[in-house]
This record gives C-alpha cells, sequence and structure tokens, in this order.
C-alpha cells in the first residue's frame, strides 16, 4: 500500500480501516490500478518522479460520511485532497497538489436537490455534472439553462470553486459568481453554511448571496479551507429566442475602437452574450468556431494570404491588410450573441450596429435567429455551451486530423488576466510572442485574441502543449514558469492555473511584501491547525509542511 | 514513453514512483483475451473511417451490438453509457479516434472502469493489442484480422 508523506504505515493502515467502516470497504481505494484512475491525464510530469499521484482515494456518499472521514484524517494527520468530478483537465486533473494525499472523491454525492424554474436557482451536490443537471432540467422540462464549460463532463461545484467559466450571458458564465449559498465541512469536520443558510429556517439560501456580515464565500474557492459538500446557483430563464451577429472591422487599428465600443455595449447590458473576437486576416477562429475548424478543418487560405501570414509582425503588415480590402477578408470580427424575447434582441442589435457604425467600414451580419428552444437534433450546428447544452465536442481539440496531424497529449491552460483593451492585446502578443521564441515554446502562429470569459478584462489563453516526451515537458514547464514571471512584470497574473504552478503563480501576487499570500496562510493556521486539508493547494501550505515546500 | 506503453505500464510507474507495494487486482479471464467476455456490452466504431467501419461490421456478425460515432462521444454517452453503467459496470470495445477513446476512458473513471488494452494503430507493435481487442470482441473467432489506420486505436474499457 502507498503511504503519504510523513505517516506511518501503522496509522495510515489504522486511517483505512476507518475510512472502509464510514463509506464502506468498496469505496476506498488502494490499488495501483484504482489509483491510476486519479492521475492527471494532462500532467506535465506523466511518468516522472514529480507527478502528484494519490496514496488512497475514498469515496463517500453523504456530507456526514465527509464529516466522518475528515475527523479520521485529522486523528491520524493523513492529507486529503478533495476532488468533485476530478476532471480539472489543464489545470490539475484529479490528481492532489501534493503527492501521496488520499483523493475525497466526491462524485457518488450526485443528488440534485432542488430545481427552482419559478426563481431560476439549483442546489446540487458536488458529484452533479453539467450532463446530470441538464439530463435532469429536460426530463422535468423546466424551463432554466445552465451556464456550462466547453467540457460537459465537469461539475457544477467543481468548476464554480476553481472558478471555471461558461459562455452563456455575463452573469451567469461567470460560475462562481453565479453560485449563492454554500454548505462546506470545514477541516475540523464542523459544518457550514454561508449566506442565508446560516439562518436554520431561510428559504432563501438560494435567493440572496451575502446573509449578513462579512461575506466568506469566496475563500473557499481556489483553496484549502473546506469540501463545499452542497452549492446554489442562480440559472438563466430559458431565453425566446438567440441571435448571434457579427461586426468585421478591416483596419489593424480598429482594434481599440472594437474594445471600447464592446465594453460599453457588455457593460450596459445592450449585449451579454459571449463575446468572441476572431482576426479572420491573421487566420484566428472565434472560439465559439474551434470545434468545428477541428472537426472538418480550417477554411482554405489562398497561397498569398499564407505567405502574408508568415511575414507580418504583431498580427500587422501594410501587405496584409491592404489584401484584406481587397478581398474584403476582415482584420477583426467580432462575434456577439443576444438572448431573450425577439423584439428585444432585435432591438439590442439595432442599437449594437448604430455604436459600432462609427467606425469606418464596419461591416454587420446575422449568422443566426432562432426562436428557442432550437430542435436539440440541430444542437451540433452551434457550439452547444453558448445555447447552455452540454457537450464533449470540444476535444476534438486532441484529434489527429490532416490538418492537426500531431496533435499534443495534453495541454496546460497558460490563462494571464489583461486589461480589456486593444493596447493590452497587441501588448501581450509583444510580450508573450517574444518570450516564448526566447523559449522556445511554439505558441504562438501569428497573432493571438484573448477570451471574453469575464465582464471587464479578457483572459489572454494559451494551450502549452504536454507531450509524450520527458525533456520536451521539462522544457515547457521551465518555460511555462518564465511566462508567468514575464507575465508578472507588466501586472499580468492567471486567473486560475495547475498545481505545479500555482507556487509560481502566487508568487506573482506579491503586493506589499506578499501580504496576501501571509494572509492565505493565517487563514489556514486558524481553520486548519493539522494542515490534513489540500495541502499545498494554491501554494497555501500548512505550518509543518510551509518551510519544506517554499 | 509513447501513449500506448503508457496505457499498459502507467501502474507500473507508479508504482515505482511510491515506491509502493502492489496489491493483486483480481483480473477476469476475458482479460487475456483467451475468450470473448459475455460482460462486453458494446462495440464503438467511428462512421468515418473504413477500417473502423469494418471493425464494427465484423462486430456485428459475431452478434455483437454495435454503436456508430462521428468523433464525438456526448451521445452515445448521454443517451446510453451514462444509464448503463449506472446500472452495472458492462465492459465496452472499440476501433475509434484517439480523442474519442480519451473521452470515454475518462467517462469510464466514474465507475472506476478503466483501460484494459488500448492500442494506437500508428505505434509499432500495434497490431498484437489490435489483434487482442479482435480476441475479446470475438471478431477473430470469425477469422477476420482488423486493418489498422493509423489515426485509430483498437481499445477495450472495463471494470
Ligand atoms: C478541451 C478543454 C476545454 C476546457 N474548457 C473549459 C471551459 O470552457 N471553462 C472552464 O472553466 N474550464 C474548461 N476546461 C478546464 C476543466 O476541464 C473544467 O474547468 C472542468 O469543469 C474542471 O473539472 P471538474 O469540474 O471535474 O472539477 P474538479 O476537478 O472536481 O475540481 C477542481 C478542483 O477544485 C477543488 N475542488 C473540487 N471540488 C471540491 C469540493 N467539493 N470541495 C473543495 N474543493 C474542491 C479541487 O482542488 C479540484 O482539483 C477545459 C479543459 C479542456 C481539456
Amino acid at each position: 500500500m502507498r503511504t503519504p508523506p510523513e505517516v506511518s504505515q501503522v496509522d495510515f493502515a489504522s486511517a483505512i480501516a476507518e475510512f472502509k467502516r464510514t463509506v464502506g470497504q468498496e469505496w476506498v481505494f488502494t490499488s495501483d490500478a484504482d489509483l491510476d484512475l486519479y492521475r492527471d491525464a494532462y500532467s506535465p510530469f506523466l511518468n516522472e518522479p514529480e507527478e502528484r499521484i494519490a496514496s488512497a482515494a475514498v469515496a463517500p456518499s453523504s456530507t456526514e460520511e465527509v464529516q466522518e472521514v475528515v475527523r479520521i484524517a485529522n486523528r491520524f494527520r493523513v492529507p486529503l485532497y478533495a476532488i468533485s468530478t476530478g476532471r480539472n483537465l489543464g489545470y490539475g486533473g484529479s490528481a492532489p497538489a501534493y503527492s501521496g494525499c488520499v483523493v475525497v472523491d466526491l462524485k457518488r454525492m450526485n443528488r440534485i436537490i432542488e430545481v427552482n424554474e419559478a426563481n431560476a436557482f439549483a442546489l446540487v451536490e458536488p458529484g452533479v455534472s453539467y450532463f446530470d443537471l441538464y439530463r435532469y432540467i429536460q426530463e422535468h422540462r423546466l424551463k432554466v439553462w445552465i451556464g456550462c464549460p466547453d467540457p460537459g463532463w465537469g461539475s457544477v461545484i467543481g468548476n464554480a470553486i476553481d472558478r471555471g467559466g461558461g459562455y452563456t450571458t455575463a452573469n451567469y458564465r461567470n460560475h462562481f459568481d453565479s453560485h449563492c449559498g454554500m454548505e462546506i465541512v470545514l477541516p475540523s469536520g464542523e459544518l457550514l453554511r454561508t449566506g442565508m443558510g446560516a439562518i436554520p429556517k431561510a428559504e432563501t439560501w438560494q435567493q440572496y448571496k451575502s446573509g449578513c456580515g462579512p461575506w466568506i464565500d469566496g475563500i473557499f474557492s481556489q483553496s484549502n479551507y473546506g469540501i463545499v459538500t452542497k452549492m446554489g446557483f442562480w440559472l438563466m430563464p430559458q431565453p425566446e429566442a438567440y441571435l448571434r451577429c457579427t461586426v468585421s472591422l478591416p483596419r489593424y487599428k480598429d482594434l481599440g475602437p472594437l474594445v471600447e465600443t464592446l465594453n460599453y455595449l457588455e457593460n450596459s447590458r445592450i449585449t451579454s452574450g459571449f463575446p468572441d473576437i476572431a482576426s479572420p486576416l491573421n487566420g484566428y477562429p472565434p472560439i465559439g468556431q474551434l470545434q468545428l475548424w477541428n472537426e472538418t478543418g480550417p477554411p482554405a487560405l489562398t497561397d498569398e494570404h499564407l505567405k502574408l501570414l508568415a511575414s507580418a509582425t504583431l498580427g500587422y503588415s501594410a501587405n496584409r491588410e491592404a489584401y484584406g480590402r481587397r478581398t474584403g477578408i476582415a482584420y477583426w470580427e467580432l462575434w456577439l450573441s443576444f438572448h431573450g424575447p425577439m423584439e428585444v434582441v432585435e432591438a439590442q442589435w439595432q442599437a449594437t450596429q448604430r455604436r459600432f457604425a462609427a467606425i469606418e467600414g464596419a461591416k454587420f451580419r446575422v449568422v443566426n435567429r432562432v426562436a428557442l428552444p432550437i430542435d436539440p437534433t440541430k444542437a451540433e450546428d452551434y457550439h452547444e455551451p453558448e445555447l447552455g447544452i452540454p457537450s464533449l465536442r470540444a476535444f476534438s481539440i486532441g484529434a489527429r486530423t490532416p490538418w492537426s496531424p500531431t496533435p499534443s497529449k495534453g495541454h496546460m491552460w497558460f490563462s494571464p488576466i489583461i486589461p480589456r483593451t486593444g493596447a493590452a492585446i497587441i501588448e501581450a502578443n509583444r510580450v508573450f510572442s517574444a518570450a516564448a521564441r526566447d523559449l522556445n515554446m511554439p505558441l504562438f502562429r501569428t497573432f493571438t485574441m484573448p477570451a471574453c470569459f469575464w465582464e471587464r478584462s479578457f483572459i489572454f489563453i494559451l494551450a502549452t502543449p504536454v507531450t509524450e516526451d520527458p525533456a520536451t515537458n521539462k522544457r515547457y514547464r521551465e518555460g511555462f514558469k518564465k511566462l508567468i514571471e514575464v507575465g508578472g512584470q507588466h501586472g499580468w497574473g492567471e486567473y486560475r492555473t495547475a498545481p505545479v504552478f500555482q507556487k509560481t503563480v502566487m508568487d506573482v501576487y506579491s503586493f506589499n511584501n506578499h501580504a496576501l499570500q501571509r494572509f492565505h496562510e493565517t487563514l489556514k493556521d486558524a481553520i486548519d491547525p493539522n494542515g490534513i486539508l489540500s495541502p499545498g493547494r494554491y501554494a497555501i501550505w500548512p505550518k509543518h509542511l510551509r518551510e519544506k515546500q517554499s | 514513453m509513447d501513449r500506448r506503453e503508457f496505457c499498459v505500464s502507467g501502474a507500473v510507474a507508479v508504482a515505482g514512483i511510491m515506491a509502493a507495494h502492489a496489491q493483486p487486482t483480481p483480473v477476469p479471464a476475458w482479460r487475456s483475451g483467451s475468450a470473448p467476455p459475455d460482460a462486453l456490452y458494446k462495440v464503438i466504431f467511428d462512421v468515418r473511417f473504413a477500417a473502423s467501419q469494418a471493425f464494427g461490421l465484423a462486430a456485428a456478425s459475431v452478434g455483437r451490438v454495435t454503436t456508430g460515432i462521428r468523433g464525438d462521444v456526448t451521445s452515445l454517452w448521454l443517451n446510453d453509457l451514462q444509464r448503463q453503467w449506472a446500472l452495472s459496470r458492462a465492459g465496452i470495445a472499440g476501433m475509434t479516434t484517439m480523442h474519442s477513446f480519451f473521452c470515454l476512458q475518462q467517462l469510464a473513471k466514474d465507475h472506476w472502469m478503466r483501460a484494459i488494452v488500448c492500442a494506437e494503430h500508428r505505434q509499432q507493435g500495434a497490431a498484437a493489442d489490435a489483434q487482442r481487442v479482435a480476441r475479446i470482441v470475438g471478431i477473430q473467432a470469425a477469422g477476420r484480422a482488423p486493418t489498422l489506420d493509423p489515426q485509430l486505436v483498437s481499445w477495450v474499457i472495463a471494470a
């Protein structure tokens, strides 16, 4: 049997025996074959000694069982690592941040406790996936939408507390922001409810977020202060119509006005669907079209266009712009979507066009004008998550095809937050493409567009490949860390990262001699004095490991 | 180490990393490929590839239930496997692209099921494992060896 570091074999055997008594023999896993299932399929340390792996896994089926598992772990000082569905691919998978932890696998806790159509909210357990919630809503014919990330197999809770994002309207696609109320097993085993859930008879747990007094929900995301066993989410009332349109702009210098206009429209809620900025002239697709490109190949480019792509710097050359104007290929193409009653979305689109018409040469196109709900057999014609439909089509990213003959084994998402301006997009391209060139990392083809998951900022997201060659992976890991540091020098920090990089990322958040990090540690020591819960997650180490790990 | 080797020897690698004492896991007899399993629920093929289609047809001809996909496994999961695996952890086999297999392998983890054979056709030496898959499905008993296509993987997922 594997054992966690700093736990004796005798103590571990006793802990395992008690876990078995608590959750049932068949829900405690110690064989190598079973524990292999908890390895991170995208680990940048795959098969290397530093790969993070579990010493055991335990799968409780209720909050009470989670509480008891935590108490046992405290008695034997066994480190735990909680996962919901454990599909955090690109950000660590289901592997613990600290090798040797016992994974607390919550996928058996998959009850949908409530879906309230009248006030559009849900209360779920951690094992509930987007597929599960979607199926429940469909089967009960409820007129609400979920906001889901590209892979629909993830956990509604797991994704939200890792602060993931989706593709519907602004206030629903930020999954942590759209939560309302949490239930948490603290490292002591005590049970806590936040917001209105702290009032025993409240019916408003999922209806008012902050309750009264300090609002603490945020500290249970991207942290190791508790195991979340229930969480409420606001759902989107099923819209009557969906309108998807593009705004095309012909000149390089239009990027700044594009972003400014988008910001005004989005911050005013005139447009609120996922904005997606592409650059047809730079051969850069909108995220929403990526899966289609992966499935059927990117649009064919002329030889002249291909030659121009090879030549420009920072996505610009006068020749390229002239070519675009001659052939009608836009420099920038903003994909916008509107959800609501048809007359409202049409009016929003009108107002959007009026605003963008101030930019010379702006062209407008309606891509889809759809009455909802759509015929499910037609869902494939769309980027499903934009319609609140979970899917796995995004994994065509890994397909071996004539246009992608050597797909990577996986990837690590490099995803710094940058300001929402055109200038920042160009600056991020300048800084990161130079760094990637120096580091010999194949991250840039021509010019990279940021993703608009969040309001008011961009994520400049780059997929760093994981390969089958340890030497290459080592180079990419080191390069990835360098990119984090380079970003930090420009005031850009990751919104989320895999355990391998969490320390480097958190080091960037260094204001006032790392006051934030020290505060996290103060909390950790107070809440989890034995340091049993997810040690090292987001570089928050318990006291007894802090020095060794820093 | 390549992906195919990883499929087979991942457990060994981890054992090395953790200096672990391996625990014997009970292995159903059919996993050795000596006899087709009754517990094999379904055979998956990808309609876009001739070799895979032939594999699906061959599987159907020996009485296997088959499902054709086009890369994406969403519908197969939502409308079939999710319910099936909630009832019983029945094995599945297939000849698909790596990314379809990857998704099914990840989904199988929900039920503590895993890939027990995975032969990436483009890798040297894949033929033997691909034949093992064919044997497990029962195709070889009917005298048909699978055609290999470098874009595809032959695999079996089971508890
Ligand atoms: C091709 C591809 C596309 C992707 N697209 C997106 C996307 O569009 N949006 C997006 O957000 N992500 C995306 N991802 C990343 C990731 O796959 C998803 O975010 C996924 O939903 C996360 O896994 P999960 O939901 O199973 O969460 P889990 O893996 O269960 O949880 C994530 C982490 O949160 C912590 N945690 C989980 N549950 C608990 C709990 N109950 N209590 C305490 N701590 C807990 C753990 O530390 C865990 O490691 C993508 C990945 C790939 C490979």
